[in-house]
């Protein structure tokens, strides 16, 4: 058990010990610092955001209806999380590029382009985090008890009062739980984003691509922007982690 | 042709071993009870009464309307299920006020007519609690005026009482009785309980095997049951009277029934004899029994391992004796007896 700690808890330490901390102000005022992490914030919130819209009725199909080819589109939602995420971004650049599948008429018809743009980002991050919520909250919905929808549809509830009154509240803090483990991966995506959003500051580059740019060039600085974001994630977890996991 | 009033419910469905298929009618304000062994339909026939379960042939109609196309939210329905249901992270009163603010009316008229109806019920103090809170009886009765609360023209109730202790029963068996005696719409009470079926029953129709095996108002199944679940069943002598003390119960009719209860609850009562708890004499017992009477043999009815005996006493009685017995007494119709009953052997439930 004690073992197990040290090998997670190990990098974290290191990371805090190696931060130059007498350069600490000069690093945190470095310019680059406040776009990115606003945009990570704003990506991330966004991408969860996204995830509980498209991903919580997908949950639901997926656990409440039958149809044909149920297998292949579970392994379809939850492929992001096997896939390597350079492999996503470049299925999202095929997909919604300049040239891409989709994205040429999404630029003929309506003048849309997505790539390198912050939506680009947004999506990115979406794609690869959306699984954490549809795997969370279709487990939740199955351990629903139905019969509670059923009174609500005798009461004279239709669908969606029962869902928004009856279900949602039931499956509470697994929702919680979907949306904090999606923000947190959202918060943390590069392959996607860097592929797919490119590296531009205040438009895409988010911390992880901070980090990831800095450390080419001055590695006491992006291991300051990995506090930064070390700190934030576990500030986040901690609070949310008590609400959903209890103490 | 006139619209005939009440509900009409022509049901066939197949739902795994179950193949369901009866004909229900129920009057406006009348209460039919069904009952039957595990697995004859019972539930089912209520959920697709309500629409929670699909029916493959069939109609049901209330009141010259059919209502069998519309969903179950749209059905004029109150339902009180086996555990109550009630919404977990609801209070008390929003759990009653949610089928009117489901149906459209305004937050502040619905609260309101939900603590009304959470006063009527008595419980107009627990408005705030969640239902965990809440004792298995609460719950029942707050599940009662939840359904009420929408003024259904169709109440149905599936096993009521079945989740809870005894003390429980008494007390949501007396709501029951209260506020379905209030109500002016069609009733169906699912049941296993005997006691809550020939108290509530208008009239009983016993499901076997998806089908209605015997229909009729409580005194006739009883008295003619055709099956032996149905005479195990409700093959009771039950007493209505009141408990004077704790060893006296006086019956309508004004005879009085010697009974042994811990705890008094003076007041109405009903008094509840196994058929095997009486025993049969030729001449007068010198017994420690409590109650003797003189009876006449009204009829016998012959099974493998007993006979059931109905005879006239002060009060008409159904007895159990072996065949052994039966033949020693030398019993057939028209043959003078003496019972014998002892006064422990009475159970008193209060009404």
């Amino acid at each position: 058990m004690f073992g197990l700690l040290v090998f997670f808890a190990l990098p974290l330490v290191a990371l805090v010990v190696r931060v130059p901390w007498s350069d600490i102000t000069d690093d945190l005022s470095d310019p680059a610092i406040r776009p990115a992490l606003r945009l990570s914030l704003v990506c991330s919130v966004a991408a969860t955001g996204l995830s509980v819209v498209i991903g919580v009725p997908i949950a639901w199909l997926l656990a409440r209806v039958e149809f044909p080819g149920k297998a292949v589109a579970r392994a379809l939602a939850l492929l992001p999380l096997v896939l390597p995420p350079v492999v996503g971004g470049v299925a999202l650049l095929v997909a919604f590029g300049r040239r891409g599948v989709v994205g040429q008429y999404l630029d003929d018809w309506f003048g849309i382009r997505l790539p390198f743009t912050t939506w680009a980002a947004i999506i990115a991050e979406t794609f690869v985090a959306m699984p954490f919520m549809i795997i969370t909250v279709e487990g939740a919905l199955r351990g629903v008890d139905t019969r509670y929808e059923e009174a609500a549809a005798t009461l004279g509830a239709g669908r969606w009062t029962v869902m928004r009154r009856v279900t949602l509240p039931a499956i509470g803090p697994s929702l919680l739980a979907g949306i904090t483990l999606t923000w947190a991966r959202a918060l943390g995506e590069f392959g996607a984003t860097i592929t797919f959003a490119g590296n531009f500051r205040g438009e895409t580059q988010t911390m992880p691509l901070a980090v990831y740019l800095a450390l080419q060039t001055d590695t006491g600085a992006a291991l300051t922007l990995s506090l930064v974001l070390l700190v934030i994630s576990i500030v986040v977890l901690a609070l949310v982690g008590r609400r959903v996991w209890g103490r | 042709m006139g619209t005939v009033s009440g509900l009409d419910a022509r049901v066939a469905l197949k739902l795994g071993t179950l193949d369901l298929d009866v004909d229900v009618h129920v009057e406006p304000a009348e209460t039919v009870v069904v009952v039957g062994p595990n697995g004859a339909g019972k539930t089912t026939l209520l959920r697709a009464v309500a629409g929670l379960a699909p029916v493959d042939r069939g109609r049901i109609v209330l009141d010259g309307t059919p209502i069998d196309g519309l969903p179950p939210e749209q059905r004029p329905i109150g339902v009180v299920f086996q555990d109550g249901l009630l919404f977990p992270k609801m209070s008390v009163l929003d759990n009653v006020a949610f089928g009117l603010r489901a149906r459209g009316t305004a937050k502040r008229e619905a609260n309101a007519r939900a603590a009304e109806w959470l006063e009527r019920v008595g419980l107009a103090d627990r408005a705030g609690a969640r239902p965990p809170q809440l004792s298995g009886g609460q719950a029942q009765r707050v599940a009662l005026a939840r359904a009420l609360s929408i003024e259904p023209r169709i109440l149905l109730l599936d096993e009521p009482l079945a989740a809870l202790d005894a003390g429980a029963r008494v007390e949501v068996r007396r709501a029951l009785r209260e506020h379905l005696a209030a109500y002016d719409g069609v009733r169906i009470v699912v049941t296993h309980d005997p006691l809550e079926a020939l108290t509530l029953a208008d009239r009983l129709i016993v499901l076997d095997g998806g089908r209605v095996v015997q229909e009729g108002s409580p005194a006739e199944v009883r008295n003619r049951p055709r099956s032996r679940y149905v005479a195990q069943l409700l093959g009771l002598n039950l007493f209505e009277g009141v408990l004077e003390s704790n060893d006296l119960l006086r019956l309508a009719n004004g005879f009085v029934l010697h009974v042994a209860v811990d705890d008094a609850v003076i007041g109405p009562c009903v008094a509840v004899v196994e058929p095997a708890a009486i025993t049969l004499f030729a001449s007068v017992p010198h017994a420690s029994a409590r109650n003797t009477w003189e009876a006449t043999v009204v009829e016998l009815d012959h099974e493998p391992s007993r006979v059931r005996v109905r005879v006239d006493a002060p009060v008409p009685l159904v007895v159990d004796v072996t065949p052994g017995a039966a033949a020693e007494l030398a019993l057939e119709p028209g043959r003078r007896v003496w019972c014998a009953l002892k006064a422990t052997a009475v159970s008193v439930e209060p009404l």
